[in-house]
Formats: structure tokens, sequence, C-alpha cells
């Protein structure tokens, strides 16, 4: 090796010392280097080239600036690409679990993972609950029936929804005060779900069956006009009609209104006028000694 | 190829057989080498007649195609994106062909990226500083395109061969040129 060879070599061994301390500026040999120096420099700018890529990567990832994709085919970063992979996706799984996804799972970041899915199972466990606040605060316990206050806020929504013509009707189970007084309130609910198991059997998926009151049950028959209202209405007292069949003992009957209404109408409105014709058919049903049937208009 | 003969060497399904019935000792499984040692005999011969570009084409387009006929057969397309996701995890997983992870879906342009780790094809690979999955970029664009109905294009950008621990995909929906 002459003297001009170990001044050269001297200078590649600063650069890396530099490289090591952070510095990664690179300068060019200071005189005309043979074929091997210059292919050790060439190499040595490309380590030192890597290194800071590398370094520029790793600060952003212990920032958190996971948008900083790792830098290509850089060999030294390896393990902190795979963490800023796995961060990334945990991302994109936090994202899923807010916009309700609660099938997520972690397996890939160690104890993290463990406080995660536990994280994830307390939402479970969290959300199960609230279904079931919410179910209990739609529904009568009685019937299972969807009850009076659920019944408003769903005919206001149907207000304001497009699924016109909506038929409503309104349905009274005779007789009840006298059955509870006579007979005990055992035997009175017994009646009312039998009642409910009357209309629920004869509704469509998309009706709506609500108990609104002791007695009163009240039916939201989205897209159906006047005509169609009255084939659930037949359907009904089909149903019924087998119901005392199959209950002799203890038969329902029950009185029925039914009011149709277009876009624009008042809901509510119809809903009393469903009421009243309720009432009529009741005391229709009166006269002709409870079967009626043929009387229900 | 004739149309008589295209039609006559459509794959199917039902091409795959009655394994239970077929291997009622030896099962539906096999070990990952042997599954290898076809694909890279197959990818030499392939390149060697045909030169690397054609071979890494011809693998593309072979799983394009079993990317298709796996979604159709066995995922649910009428799922929504995160839950069809979410099958298509379960099914690699359950298969044994991968660890698919998301790392970015954006669901208004379709932009996907996507990494699967402990990959059938290439984990384990020598480093040679290339990316060998164009199989695994073609099962991708299949599934892609069967479940949105739209053309994907499918990069793999990093690969355990090309030195890196997972394998990471990018896909986008191809922009139908207009005339
Ligand atoms: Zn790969």
């Amino acid at each position: 090796m002459n003297e001009q060879e170990r001044r050269l070599l001297r200078e590649v061994t600063e650069q890396l010392g530099r490289a090591a301390r952070g510095d990664f500026t690179l300068s060019s040999l200071s005189e005309p280097a043979g074929a091997e120096i210059e292919s050790l420099t060439a190499a040595v700018a490309k380590l030192v080239g890597e290194l800071e890529d590398a370094q520029y990567f790793i600060a952003a990832l212990s920032l958190g600036r996971l948008d900083v994709d790792p830098p290509p085919r850089n060999h030294l970063i390896a393990s902190f690409k795979q963490l800023h992979s796995s961060l990334r996706h945990l991302t994109w799984q936090t994202q899923q679990i807010a916009a309700g996804d609660l099938n997520q799972r972690v397996d890939f970041l160690g104890e993290f993972s463990v406080a995660f899915n536990s994280l994830i199972d307390s939402l479970r466990e969290k959300r199960l609950a609230e279904d079931r606040l919410r179910y209990v605060s739609n529904h009568d316990p009685l019937t299972d029936l969807y009850n009076r206050g659920y019944f408003s806020e769903e005919l206001e929504r149907v207000e304001k929804g497009r699924r016109f013509p909506v038929s409503i009707m309104v349905a009274d189970l005779d007789g009840l005060k006298r059955v509870n007084d006579t007979l005990g309130h055992a035997i009175g609910d017994r009646l009312i779900q039998g009642a409910a198991q009357v209309i629920r059997s004869a509704v469509r998926g998309d009706d709506l069956v609500a108990r609104i009151g002791g007695d009163e049950f009240a039916i939201i028959l989205p897209e159906t006009d006047a005509a169609t209202a009255r084939e659930v209405l037949d359907r009904i007292r089909g149903s019924e009609e087998l119901f005392n069949q199959e209950n002799s003992t203890s038969p329902v009957a029950i009185s029925i209104g039914i009011a149709t209404a277009e876009q624009g109408d008042s809901l509510a409105e119809v809903l009393r006028f469903a009421d009243q014709r309720m009432y009529e058919n009741k005391f229709m049903r009166k006269q002709t000694g409870g079967s009626g049937r043929q009387e229900d208009e | 190829m004739s149309n008589v003969e295209k039609k006559r060497y459509r794959f199917h399904w039902q091409n795959l057989g009655d394994i239970a019935e077929g291997r009622p000792h030896l099962g539906n499984s096999t070990h990952v080498a042997v599954y290898r040692l076809m694909q890279y005999t197959m990818r030499e011969v392939l390149a060697t007649r045909y030169g690397a570009e054609t071979a890494s084409d011809i693998l593309r387009e072979a799983g394009k195609l079993a990317g298709t006929e796996f979604c159709k057969n066995v995922l649910s397309a009428d799922l929504d994106f995160n839950g069809f996701i979410a099958e298509l995890q379960d099914q690699l997983r359950a298969l044994n062909v991968g660890i698919l992870r998301v790392e970015k879906a954006d669901l208004e342009s379709l932009e996907l990226v996507l990494t699967v780790s402990e990959d059938l094809d290439c984990s384990g690979l020598p480093v040679t500083d290339e990316t060998v999955c164009e199989y695994d970029e073609g099962f991708l664009a299949g599934v892609l395109q069967v479940y949105t109905g739209k053309k994907f294009h499918v990069r793999e950008v990093d690969c355990w061969a090309s030195g890196e621990r997972t394998c990471r995909f990018v896909a986008k929906p191809l922009v139908e040129r207009s005339l």
C-alpha cells in the first residue's frame, strides 16, 4: 500500500465514523483513486445512504408517523418495517372496531394483543347489555310485542318516510275487564297473549305490531292501501277463528278498526280515525252478539 | 387454441375432485415443500421456454383464474366489504395459505394495501432481491374482480424473496381507458 492509498483509506474510515455518529453527508475523495478503493468508496456510500434512509424512517415511526413509507429494498430496517406493517394493520382494525366490527382480534403484538382483545371483549359485553336494554325499553314484556313508546316513535318515522299508502289498525280485546274481575289477572294476561298471537300470526314481516294499552293493540302497515289492509284484516279474523277452535275454554274476541293514510296525511290523525272505527266495530259486534265478522269495516 | 379446445380445458371447481373419497388415509394436506416444488419447477420450465417475463405473466394469469374460482366457490360475495375481507382472512388462514392483513383500505377509490405473512409461496425463500409472488398478485386481482365487478391491478411491492418479512400488495382498480 502506498502513501496515497493510505490517505484515501483514512478518508473512507472517517466517512464511516461520521455515519456512525449520525452524520450522513457524503464527501468525495480528495484525490483520484484506483479501482479497488473506488469500489470500496461506492459500497460505503451505498451503506451510508441506506443508513440515512433507515434513520429517517425509524425516526418517523417512533413518532407514530405511519404515513411515511419504508424505503424500498432496505434490509437494515426489515424488523422495523414489520412493526410498521403491524401498526398500520392495527390502525385499520381499530377503524373497523370504531365502525362497529367487534370481531377484530390482534395476535401479533405480544402482551398488547392480550390487552387489546380484552378491551374488545368488554366492548362486546357492553354492546350486548345495550342491545338487551334497548330491547326491554322497546318491548312489552307480557306479549313481546313493541310497546307504546316505540310505536309512537315508529309512527313519526313512517310519517316522514316514503312508504305510503300506510294503513293503521287498532285492535281491542273485548271483555278483558270482565275476565280480570271474575277469573283473575293471570287468565286476563293469557287472553292478552292469545290476542297478540292471533294478530302476529296474521300480519306480514314489514308490519309493526305494538301493544299500546292494557287491552289495545295497534299495527302499522306500510305500503298498504285500504284493499290490502282489508286482506290482512281477513287473515286476522281467520287466525282468530282458528285460535278459538284450539282454545275453546278461553276464546278471544277482538274489535278492529282500520284507516289508511296517503303521503302528507297526519298519522296521529289516521290513528284516531282507526280507533274510532274500532269502537264502531265493537258496538256493532255487541249488537250482533260478539261475532259480527261481516260488520267489520 | 380453437374454441372447442378452450371449452374442453375450461377449469371448473369440480376438477379439484372429491379429495375425501380419493384420499381416505392421506387426507387433504400435503407438505408445503411439495407445493413449492411444483410451482418453482413449473416456473423454471416456463421461463426457459418462454422467457422470465412471459413466465411471470402466465403465473399471474393462472393465479387470477384461481382467485376468480376461489371467490365464486368459497367466499360470499354478498357480504359488505369489511365482512368480505374478514371472510377472506379467515379462509386464507384456515387453508394455511397465509396471514392476510389490511394496511389500508380506501372504500371510495377501492385502493388497498394488503400484507400476507407466512405466505405459502415465498416465506422462507432465499433472498434474491426480486418479488416472486405473481401467482398471488393474480389471485388477489381475481378475488377482487369477482367481488367488486371491477378489474384490478395488483402489484407485489415487497416480498420475502426481496428481503422483507411479509409480502405487501398494492391493489387498485384498473382505469378503463375510453376510446
Ligand atoms: Zn412474496
